[in-house]
């Protein structure tokens, strides 16, 4: 409305307005002014606003300005080449000018979904953004999203209209098949159009009859060479959607495509960590659990055979009873290291009493002196407990090699949400968690139980870790 | 007197080395057992004083024994084994109603007679 008055009312107001200023102005300057009319009616309305502003700033010129005035007629050749060069311009700025305002909308509505996926966003939220930037954009009343299932379905992944509400929703589960456009971009991978309802069917065609779907073109998502899914613009008028529709939902299926494969890579890379610690953790316990069963029982046995066969040596043979004494020893001191290297294999002492009573058992042999604050009254899933152990195992080992520190200070609570672990040290800081330090072995851990490992150790001011591990609810 | 003892332990080549150990050394060994099932009937029907358990049964659990023995049976005590060593075990250790705890290669008539006579004096003060 604001672009047909400005189009109509501002050359009709320039032409008059400057009629008394006629001689200083002359022609050529009125129509000047009037092409920025023309541009500015076109950035406000669009084309059509602006053609028309051309054409009353063309009639207003021939009857005001040129001679003989007050009439269409135009006397010298002069002017009537001014005026067509006039209106051919004009047409140009408007169609110019209406084409960048469209190209600077939709740059900044490709923006806009850029950034999200920039920002690594949840794909939902991806989707979301996509489906709602293309309603925004597009003269369409509806944009949808949907996955396609190896089974022949398709999932609803976002959905916008127009004019509110969510059909089909977000997770609704459609059957492929029968005459419509998703069933086409489907089967064929390409871009398709359907402005006839009449003739579809399907439960797709039911779904887009419900919301008024009258024309709508579709295009397919690719995420790393294969089809993922479809992206459909609808209308509820009858005119077939502009041509280019296919070419501007392609800029957007493109960026939803990286957006996907980002994420799909990011849970592959997650999903492979948790394989790569889970794996290593099974050996370890296997290792510990063989050698705790073998190695160590068999030394325990003959330990105590050599301790019967010493009973039965007459105590006159002192020397022969020295020896095995000597020997029976020997074999305690093996048996103490082997539990050693057992346990920093494995901490089977966590699969007997949990976290507290082995973080207890690390106190209590720490070579530092340890304040505990222990609120870990129930058990959590064994790799949640593995990992807490194994950051108070690390952190405690530098507090006494490389931080030399006179107290470790250790809270580990427990909840249902999960678990928070807080080691502080008085040590000389410094610790770098991205070089080789056992730092990193234990983020991998942490982060692939979804918890979060956070480090400071500003030199001269102690060592902190913290620690805060989820328990999943599922 | 000397206290009948029931071994327990899910090792076979340990009960036997330890039976004769303990036999050895003087003490009366009334049975073995390597299951808590085992481990319970013999307890009643041969009323050992004291049961050697080891904490570690495959995959049931010496502590629950511990605990189902000294329910089961009046004055009798248990005294809980492990190769494991007693630091990682002793918040269970204390949890627990067992007597005490001797690490199997320190096992001796001496130890368990001198831990029972330990709590013994406990129990009397």
């Amino acid at each position: 409305m604001l672009g047909w008055v400005l189009g109509v009312g501002a050359p009709t107001l320039i032409v008059v307005g400057s009629l008394p200023f006629r001689s200083s102005f002359g022609l050529a300057g009125v129509l000047f002014l009037t092409l920025l009319i023309v541009a500015a009616t076109s950035m406000v309305g669009g084309v059509r606003p602006a053609v028309a502003a051309v054409a009353v700033g063309v009639l207003a010129a021939a009857l005001a300005d040129v001679p003989p005035t007050g009439s269409l007629r135009v006397q010298y050749q002069g002017d009537l080449a001014a005026l067509l060069a006039f209106v051919v311009v004009g047409v140009g700025i408007a169609l110019l000018v209406d084409e960048l305002g469209e190209l600077a909308e939709q740059q900044a509505a490709l923006r806009r979904v850029a950034t999200i996926v920039a920002r690594d966003a949840p794909p939902d939220e991806v989707f979301a953004a996509v489906a709602e930037q293309v309603g925004e954009l597009l003269p369409v009343d509806m944009t949808n999203l949907g996955r396609f299932g190896t089974d022949g379905t398709m999932t609803v992944v976002a959905s916008w209209n127009r004019a509110g509400g969510t059909i089909p929703a977000v997770g609704t589960v459609i059957a492929l098949g029968g005459r419509n456009l998703s069933t086409l971009v489907a089967q064929t991978g390409t871009s398709a159009r359907m402005d006839r309802y009449e003739e579809s069917s399907g439960a797709v065609s039911t779904v887009a009859r419900t919301v008024g779907s009258r024309s709508a073109v579709g295009t397919p998502i690719f995420v790393a060479g294969h089809l993922w899914g479809v992206m459909i613009a609808a209308s509820i008028q009858e005119r077939p959607l502009p041509r280019d529709t296919e070419e501007q939902l392609a800029r957007f299926t493109d960026l939803l495509a990286t957006a996907i494969a980002n994420a799909e890579g990011r849970s592959e890379l997650a999903a492979s960590r948790v394989r790569v610690v889970t794996a290593a953790d099974e050996a370890r316990r296997r290792i510990e659990r063989d050698l705790h069963d073998g190695t160590q029982q068999r030394l325990v046995s003959l330990s105590l055979e050599l301790r019967t066969a010493e009973t039965a040596v007459p105590p006159e043979m002192t020397d022969v009873r020295a020896q095995l004494a000597g020997v029976a020893q020997g074999l305690t001191e093996a048996l103490e290291d082997l539990q050693e290297i057992a346990r920093g294999i494995h901490p089977a002492v966590l699969a007997k009493g949990g976290l507290g009573p082995a973080v207890n058992a690390f106190a209590r042999r720490s070579a530092v002196p340890v304040e505990l604050d222990l609120r870990a009254d129930r058990r959590l899933p064994e790799r949640v407990e593995v990992a807490a152990y194994y950051v108070v195992a690390e952190a405690l080992t530098n507090a006494a090699k490389h931080a030399h520190a006179s107290v470790v200070h250790i809270e580990v609570a427990v909840d249902d949400l999960g678990l928070q672990l807080m080691i502080r040290d008085d040590g000389r800081g410094g610790a770098d968690a991205t070089r080789g330090s056992g730092l990193i072995g234990l983020r991998d851990r942490v982060e692939s139980l979804g918890g979060r490992l956070e480090i400071t150790s500003a030199v001269g001011s102690g060592t902190s870790l913290a620690v805060t591990i989820p328990i999943a609810t599922s | 007197m000397t206290p009948d003892l029931l071994i327990v332990d899910d090792n076979l080549q340990f009960l036997a080395v330890a039976r004769r150990l303990l036999e050895g050394e003087g003490m009366n060994v009334v049975g073995v057992a390597s299951t808590s099932a085992d481990a319970l009937r013999y307890a009643n029907e041969l009323h050992p004083d004291v049961a050697l358990v080891d904490v570690d049964l495959g995959e049931e659990s010496g502590f629950d024994l511990a605990r189902q023995l000294t329910e089961g049976g009046k004055g009798r005590r248990v005294i809980l084994i492990s190769a494991y060593p007693a630091q990682d075990l002793e918040d269970l250790i204390e949890m627990s109603p067992a007597a005490g705890f001797l690490p199997k290669s320190q096992l001796s008539a001496r130890a368990i007679l001198d831990l029972l006579a330990l709590t013994d004096d406990h129990d009397a003060r």
